[in-house]
């Protein structure tokens, strides 16, 4: 059909994209999310939305399963592309957006193990069942016991055992059941419990993460849902199968081994950090025109640009975020991480800091944004980092506790709101320890 | 005010496709102005055609278990709400209708959003656009009192609930110079009734999308078009209900209507991009403790102007 040729070549100069990030591919998403503003193509929110599923770092074995029912749910015409270095992505993309105007491809089988054929080849218009009701999930059985596996929109989690999803993974939130009866999808029904305001709601094991838009990385919650509002909430990282590197503490981890390495250096790539952290953590509260301005500028800030070009734009950038109380409004008294947890657990840093005022997830951000300003001096640093400077400014060079974050989240997210939790999760940002954080103990140990 | 022949049914949703258009490619270009993206900013004009395109060749998608009949139930009623309470907005000295309880209908109408949001997030079965669902129940709660209120103080100020009657009450001043919080709270109301941003939280990004996170192809653009068109319509009543209609010099009153809704419109897509997503949990109270008192005392002050004079 002629037409639906012209109209998928029409469609595909703006294909919706979501991008993965793998432990591991942090210098590759930057690049893409780089290249997608230039291109004005839009992040994808949901596999419903997507048009290109974008993997960046190494894929190791653990994802594949939930890949590949992540890719059963995108809609065709559909483009699978991994990024696997910076400089490869504009070419990647362009070459996703030309087999997305030719149609795509019916069927990738780089996103999983291959082993699941039951995808309809979808003519565009068809509606078929990809036999995954994603997104949902409840399950008889309370409590965050292993074998558990709903499905979270955007990630399940299999961790638990659960490979065979055919009949394994809970889904249906019933509402007018009792316990063990089952919904026509031959889907399990939700368990009730009893919820803050003392009444008896249905429970839904929702897991948020791991392939999930703007999430670090790696992390699973899994969350016990009544309504909106998270009861109980248990972390788990998922850990890439061979070592990886810390994007962000490169310039210090070089430094440590011996090699020479600028403040200037270090000093950009932290304050890229706290950057990325903060676009993120506005694209989680749905602000996108600043959250742009945070990565335009954070990727100046890593291609070498002049502090007296970078200044303006970042003051311009922390005035509207100050002066915007709506946004103090929402993250005020939120996710309160008081100075002594915060110590115990292992933080350093700006979260550190916001917790000494106030603690809250508005101390947080305005603490990224008082550190950006802090370090901006230092960028133009041709000093050398000397090794011991390097292992002392190591956040976590305490290494007790190699991984801040999980160990705080469950009290920080149970009792919010998902909505809540999300932004609490976000503005804990940069400080999110990737399986990184052993190699930060290895060095500063060594 | 005149109601129309039969051909302007066939006009409105042809006008209103335009404006929407309008409307989006506006908000297209300062997507693209924000995202410095290069040399794009003219070519985000055909964003939304691009988009729309996009949907239409795209996948449609079934998820288990789904409640398929009220799924679509609730997409198609987003438009379709927002075609129904056009029926009364006039062009000009023209109307689809012009009913004795205008007002009345067009609320009515756009209430019907209500049930299409919460039938679109619980269609699918799915816990994420389910929590979409309950958010916007939560969104109206907030907002319709206020909306309420300011819609009740422009038809007592007319005496009349008959939209063509309101805007000849307007002939000498328009009703937003003297309730200016009426008019204020309607437009914000309007952008929450709408879901749009700031009021975007049903269908959130940190919910992989809520309520309209499990729709692709046709679906998807049905109600996110017709989110759009909702915020056209409930924008565009602001016109004849608070700056009198087609009303003012020289240009011929579909004309004034036109430009007048255009630029509403802009300033409200404009500003819409300047403020984080507004969560209910936080904006409830706001609406509850300051915005409702405000549009209470504003009816109070009509109403007494009005039997003043």
């Amino acid at each position: 059909m002629e037409l639906t040729r012209a109209l998928l070549r029409f469609a595909a100069g703006r294909p919706h994209v979501l991008l993965l990030e793998f432990p591991g591919g942090t210098a590759a998403r930057l690049a893409v999310e780089a290249e997608l503003r230039r291109r004005g193509w839009p992040a994808a929110a949901s596999p419903a939305e997507t048009d290109v599923l974008v993997l960046t770092g190494p894929v190791g074995a653990w994802p594949e399963p939930l890949l590949d029912r992540l890719w059963r749910q995108v809609p065709e015409p559909r483009v699978l592309v991994r990024a696997e270095s910076s400089a490869a992505v504009p070419r990647v993309l362009e070459r996703a957006r030309r087999r997305l105007a030719t149609g795509g491809e019916a069927r990738e089988s780089s996103a999983g193990a291959g082993g699941h054929g039951a995808t309809a080849e979808g003519q565009p218009g068809s509606g078929r069942d990809d036999g995954s009701g994603h997104g949902d999930g409840s399950r008889a059985g309370s409590g965050p016991a292993g074998d558990e596996d709903a499905r979270g929109h955007g990630g399940a989690d299999e961790q638990g055992g659960g490979q065979d999803h055919g009949h394994h993974h809970g889904g249906g939130h019933g509402h007018h059941h009792g316990g063990g009866a089952e919904l026509p999808g031959g889907l399990a029904m939700a368990d009730r419990g009893p919820d803050r305001d003392g009444l008896r709601l249905d429970q839904l094991h929702v897991p948020l993460g791991p392939l999930l838009p703007d999430w670090p990385p790696g992390l699973v919650v899994h969350t016990t849902l009544q309504g909106d509002v998270v009861q109980r909430a248990r972390v788990e990282v998922l850990r890439a199968d061979g070592g990886h590197e810390d994007f962000w503490s490169e310039p210090r981890r070089r430094a440590a081994a011996g090699q020479e390495v600028s403040r200037g250096a270090q000093a950009r790539r932290r304050v890229a950090a706290y950057l990325d952290g903060l676009a993120g953590f506005l694209r989680v509260a749905g602000w996108s025109d600043p959250a742009f301005g945070a990565g335009a500028l954070r990727d100046e800030v890593l291609a070498g640009a002049r502090v007296d070009r970078v200044r303006p734009r970042l003051r311009r950038l922390a005035r509207r975020l100050r002066r915007a109380w709506t946004l103090r409004r929402l993250t005020d008294g939120i996710g309160v991480l008081p100075p002594d947890r915060a110590e115990d657990a292992g933080f350093g840093g700006p979260v550190l800091h916001a917790s000494r005022r106030g603690g809250d997830v508005t101390a947080r951000w305005r603490a990224w944004l008082s550190a950006v300003e802090r370090a901006l001096p230092d960028l133009e640093d041709t000093g050398a980092l000397s090794v011991e400077e390097a292992l002392s400014r190591s956040p976590r060079s305490g290494a007790a506790h190699p991984a801040p974050v999980p160990a705080v989240l469950p009290e920080l997210l149970e009792g919010c709101e998902l909505a809540t939790a999300r932004l609490i999760v976000a503005s804990l940002g940069p400080e999110h320890a990737t399986p990184d954080s052993r190699s930060i103990t290895e060095a500063s140990g060594g | 005010m005149a109601e129309a022949p039969l051909w302007s049914v066939l006009v409105l949703p042809a006008v209103l496709a335009v404006v929407t258009a309008g409307a989006s490619a506006f908000d297209a270009v300062l997507e693209a102005r924000a995202a410095g993206a290069a040399g794009s900013r003219a070519r985000a004009v055909a964003w939304p055609l691009r988009e729309a395109a996009r949907l239409l060749v795209g996948q449609r998608r079934v998820t288990t278990a789904a409640d398929g009949l009220l799924w679509r139930v609730g997409v198609l009623t987003v438009p379709l709400a927002a075609l129904l309470a056009a029926l009364v907005l006039p062009l000009g000295g023209v109307a689809v209708a012009d009913p004795g309880v205008g007002v009345v209908w067009f609320n009515a109408m756009e209430i019907l959003s209500w049930a299409a949001v919460w039938l679109a997030g619980w269609g699918p079965n799915s816990a994420l656009s389910l929590v979409g669902g309950y958010r916007f129940v939560a969104q109206g709660l907030a907002y319709e009192l206020p909306h309420m209120f300011a819609l009740i103080t422009a038809a007592t100020a007319a005496g009349t609930l008959r939209v063509g009657g309101i805007v000849e009450a307007q002939s000498h001043l328009w009703f937003a110079a003297w309730m200016p919080v009426a008019f204020l709270v309607y437009l914000l109301s309007a952008v929450a009734m709408a879901f749009r941003r700031p009021f975007d939280a049903p269908l959130g990004r940190d919910l992989a999308g809520g309520a309209a996170g499990e729709l692709s192809g046709v679906d998807r653009l049905v109600l996110l078009g017709g989110r759009w068109l909702l915020l056209v319509v409930a924008v565009a009543m602001s016109v004849p209900l608070f700056l009198g209609g087609g009303q003012g010099p020289l240009l011929p009153s579909w004309l004034w209507t036109l430009v007048k809704t255009a630029v509403v419109l802009a300033a409200v897509v404009w500003l819409s991009r300047r403020f984080p997503t507004v969560r209910m949990e936080r904006f409830a109270e706001f609406a509850w403790v300051v915005l409702l008192p405000l549009t209470v005392l504003q009816a109070l002050v009509v109403s007494v102007v009005v039997l003043a004079w």
